[in-house]
Parts: structure tokens; sequence; C-alpha cells
């Protein structure tokens, strides 16, 4: 009886059911693929590119992308707990929008996260964070990054039309 | 012995499970995908109706309406491959669908109800079990997280679209 209401605690403490999509392995993964695809989007865009925006009320090619290091750095920083390497400013608002100067802090951006998520253990993705004033599983609040950087990169394929250049292809794999 | 080898066998399982994989929920995956197809929407009701063809920053590019049909035919084959469970559409959206506002909305909505269904069915086993696209094999999971990927990407091309048509787009729906 003792053992069968052990079994019954250790399947209670594994449902099975509740797991669903990711591995620690697939997230880090993911994040060194959406690296290298962030770093074709920058390589692809020539220097004079990089203040270049749509409309007036846009970012700039180099503020999307600083824009992303920012949220990259805000999310990872949020869920691991470890502070920013770059302290508590803006990349968007404090870094040199030069194309080597953006590029260099959106792969330290991606860096850091990487490097978040192969320091947390499996436990500490389940437990919670604040994030944008709301309280968030750690391991959805690298999702949101993921998701964000993704919506950043995707708007920055049409500066690149309108600067003439063909973006890198999607790098869904 | 026999209960005792029984809850071994267990204690490894549960584990194997637990690291093998372990962030997201089934529910956590419907939420989202609930959220964006929300997202989605609002950026659909934000395209006045003649923005739906008029709006290609380039000649090279799809238009308003091909980049949400092509999210739709993202949802469908990238899903549908790997589980062997298709959408009901023949063939393309993004090649069959009239580019109005009201059959794009209609078929984007479908396709994104169309994944969220099927995220209600499928068993945990399913949600593991692999498929191919692309060349790749990968699980349902996975796949379903490369076609929320897809849509992301999709839908963050259209918010210079919307710019270029003069229209503030919808704020960022993260959450």
């Amino acid at each position: 009886m003792k053992r069968l209401s052990l079994i019954f605690a250790l399947l209670a403490v594994f449902p099975t059911a509740k797991v669903g999509a990711q591995s620690k392995d697939q997230m880090i993964a993911d994040w060194q693929r959406a690296k290298a695809y962030t770093k074709s989007y920058l390589d692809a865009m020539p220097e004079s590119g990089y203040s270049f925006k749509p409309t007036p009320e846009m970012r700039t090619f180099a503020a999307q992308m600083l824009h992303l290091a920012d949220a990259n750095y805000y999310f990872a920083s949020s869920a691991s707990a470890k502070p920013s390497p770059i302290g508590q400013v803006s990349a968007e608002k404090t870094f040199a929008q030069t194309k080597e100067a953006t590029t260099k802090a959106a792969m330290d951006s991606y860096d850091f996260v990487i490097s978040c998520i192969q320091s947390m253990s499996l436990a500490q993705f389940q437990e919670t964070a604040k994030v944008e004033g709301k309280v968030v599983p750690k391991g959805i609040i690298f999702n949101k990054a993921f998701e964000h950087q993704t919506h950043h990169r995707g708007q920055t394929t049409v500066y690149l039309r309108l600067k003439g250049v063909k973006p890198p292809e999607e790098m869904l794999f | 012995m026999k209960k005792l080898s029984l809850l071994f066998t267990l204690l490894v399982t549960a584990l194997i499970c637990t690291t093998a994989r372990a962030q997201v929920s089934k529910d956590q995956m419907i939420a989202d995908w609930q959220r964006a197809k929300n997202y989605t929407k609002a950026y659909l009701d934000a395209m006045p109706a003649d923005g739906y063809t008029s709006v290609k920053p380039t000649p090279e590019m799809r238009t308003f309406a091909a980049q949400m049909l092509h999210i739709a035919d993202g949802n469908y084959f990238l899903v549908g491959s790997v589980t062997g469970k298709p959408g009901p559409l023949k063939g393309s959206a993004e090649q069959t669908i009239a580019p109005t506002k009201e059959a794009t909305t209609k078929a984007v909505m479908d396709s994104y109800d169309y994944v969220i269904n099927l995220l209600q069915t499928l068993t945990p086993d399913q949600m593991q079990q692999k498929g191919k696209v692309e060349g790749a094999e990968i699980t349902a999971a996975v796949a379903i997280n490369k076609a929320f990927e897809h849509q992301t990407h999709h839908r963050g091309q259209t918010v210079a679209y919307l710019r270029l048509k003069g229209v503030t787009p919808p704020g960022e729906m993260l959450f």
C-alpha cells in the first residue's frame, strides 16, 4: 500500500500529459539557429542601410536589431536572475548604430540568452519570474524572447528589400 | 521484488520524460496559438480593404493578402505534413483564395483554428511522434513550434506594410 501510494505520488509529480514540446537541447539549438539567422540579416544589409527606415515613424534597421538585443537581455536576465552584461542601459539608445557595433551587440545578446539557458536546471524553467508586470514560468519567458526576436527580424525583411537587397532565405530548420 | 522493479521502471520512465521534454505544456501551446490568432486578426482588421492587394513594398515582395495567405499555407503545411492530419484546403491558400479582406481574413483564421483544434486532440504520445517536412524529421510538437515561428516572421513583415499604408500597427501582443 505504501509502495502503491508512492507510485501515485510519482505519477502526480511527473504528469506526462503536461509536458508538451521542448527539451533544453531543442531550446539551445533554436537559439543558435536564431543567432545565425539574424547574423545573416546583419551581414546582408550594407553599412549605409543601417540608418534606413521605411517610414519616419519606424525604427532604423540598426535600431530594430538593437531593440531585439535589448529584449533578449531583458527577458533572459529576468528569467535567469543573472544581471545583463550591458547593465541597465538600452543598447538601442546608447550604442553606435554602425554595422560593426550593431552586429556585435546583437550577437552578444544571443550568446547571453544561450548561456542563461545552459545555466538553468529543468526545475528552474518551471519556476516563475516577473516580466512585463506578469508572473510567468521562466521557460515561457525564453519563448517570449524568441517570439520577439522573430517578430523584429521579420520586419527587417522589408527593410532589406527596400534597400534592393535580397533577404537571406528563411532559416526555419 | 516485482513491485520494486515496477517502481524502479516508473521512476526511470518519469525521469526520462522530464529530462527529455521539459518546459511547455500543451495548454500553454494552445493559449499561445489563440493569442497568435487574435494578434494576426488585429493586423487583418487594421489594414484597409484596398491595402490587401495594393501594398507590396517592392515588386519582388508578396502583397499584404499574399503574406497572410502564406501564413495560412505554412500553418497547414508544417503541421499537416508532420502529423499526417492535413487541413481542409485542396491547394495553396495563397494561390486559390481571393485576396480580398473578407476571404483572406476567413482563410487565415481558419488555419489557426485548424492548429488549435488539432492541438486539442493530440495525445502526449502523438505530440512526440515524428514526421517529415522540408526534408527534416521532427516531432509534431516541434513542427507546431516551427509553424508558430513562421507566422510570427510573416506577420512581422506586415508591420512595415501597415506603416507604408499610413496605418499605425496594433501593439505587440506578446502576452
